[in-house]
């Protein structure tokens, strides 16, 4: 049997189908895009007359933008100018997960102005955000680290 | 929006056995390999929704990365698993679903193949049953085309070797596809 001989017999052996399972989850997560694209806002497409109007108006921005510019005798505004930003979101979220890493158990100390006794346990997790942009298929995870300080009643009944 | 639907199963119809062949060159169980194919078909069609045929071999190199990175972040648990004496979930699936008259010699590929190293292994999939040219795996695996070629010689050379016993019977069992129907990339001639 020759190089080509084998070539042909090991090509001619299909793999295996995948299972149906992974098609349905294929499916599944392509229809979720296609759901959240469908929610998108749609890109608004401004009327033919718009055009010249828009130049006009940029224009008369550009003027008023120089005259701002100019030096003004007046003081200063004291009010604070705020930047006001709109942004669009365009991921999705995926998962949040907390993930334990440790307990420290902290021992029963006696609370000073009831007297009784408590048990300190101080809780370290992660929590893990996952957003994913359906456009480009881009994941953006961001981890934050939590401590989280636990007092539990102690009965020595 | 049933025309998308439809050209998405196709396209996945096409390409995922093969993709599922290749990742499970590399993934450690055939569960990791379906996963792999998951993600990694879910973002190229989001990518390339058009299902071009010509950003395929991109495909393979998606699998490769998200393979190769869910081995390195299950390193300790697929430890831990092979360790333990609890059978994992399909993990005798065979790769591959021959007809009945060439049940025997999948079986006997699937052995040899799973002999060979790992990069070999790899490059074998990927030129034969991905159908890529050595310059398309050459880049989805970041190795040089003459050292994609020479671990292909290699890894024929050994499956030969390992299907040798079984010549006689692989002959009559070999289909009569036309010589002429291989495709070879330009210059493979002067790298055997």
């Amino acid at each position: 049997m020759n190089e080509h001989d084998l070539e042909t017999l090991l090509k001619g052996i299909p793999p295996a189908p995948p299972s149906a399972m992974l098609c349905a989850r294929v499916e599944h997560e392509l229809e979720l895009d296609s759901q959240w694209l469908g929610a998108m806002p749609r890109k608004r497409v401004a009327p033919r007359w718009f055009a010249p109007i828009a130049w006009s108006a940029l224009g008369a921005a550009a003027a008023v933008a120089f005259m701002a510019s100019m030096p003004d005798n007046t003081p200063a505004s004291s009010a604070p100018t705020v930047a006001a930003t709109t942004s669009m979101s365009s991921v999705m979220p995926v998962t949040t997960i907390r993930e334990m890493v440790d307990a420290q158990d902290e021992g029963i100390q006696y609370n000073a102005l009831s007297n009784l006794p408590e048990q300190h346990v101080k809780l370290v997790s992660v929590e893990r955000h996952a957003w994913i942009d359906p456009r480009d298929g881009a994941e953006i995870t961001v981890e934050v680290p939590r401590e989280d300080s636990v007092i539990l009643p102690v009965s020595f009944q | 929006m049933a025309a998308a639907a439809f050209s998405w199963k196709q396209c996945f119809d096409q390409v995922a056995p093969n993709l599922i062949l290749y990742a499970r060159q590399i993934a450690p169980t055939p569960a990791d390999a379906e996963d792999v194919v998951q993600l990694a078909f879910v973002r190229w069609w989001r990518r390339f929704p058009e299902g071009d045929s010509q950003h395929i071999p991109l495909h393979y190199g998606g699998v490769r990365t998200i393979a190769l990175d869910m081995r390195r972040s299950n390193l300790r648990r697929s430890a831990r698993e092979s360790q333990s004496d609890i059978a994992l979930p399909h993990a005798d699936t065979p790769i591959f679903d021959p007809p009945p008259e060439k049940r025997e010699t999948a079986a006997l590929v699937e052995q040899a193949l799973a002999k060979l190293p790992e990069e070999q292994r790899e490059v074998v999939t990927l030129r034969l049953w991905g159908g890529l040219t050595f310059a398309e795996i050459a880049e989805a695996t970041g190795s040089s085309v003459n050292t994609v070629a020479g671990r292909y010689r290699y890894a024929l050379a050994a499956l030969q070797k390992h299907l040798a016993p079984m010549k006689e019977d692989l002959a009559s069992h070999s289909s009569p596809l036309p010589l002429n129907s291989l495709h070879f990339p330009q210059g493979s001639e002067a790298l055997s």
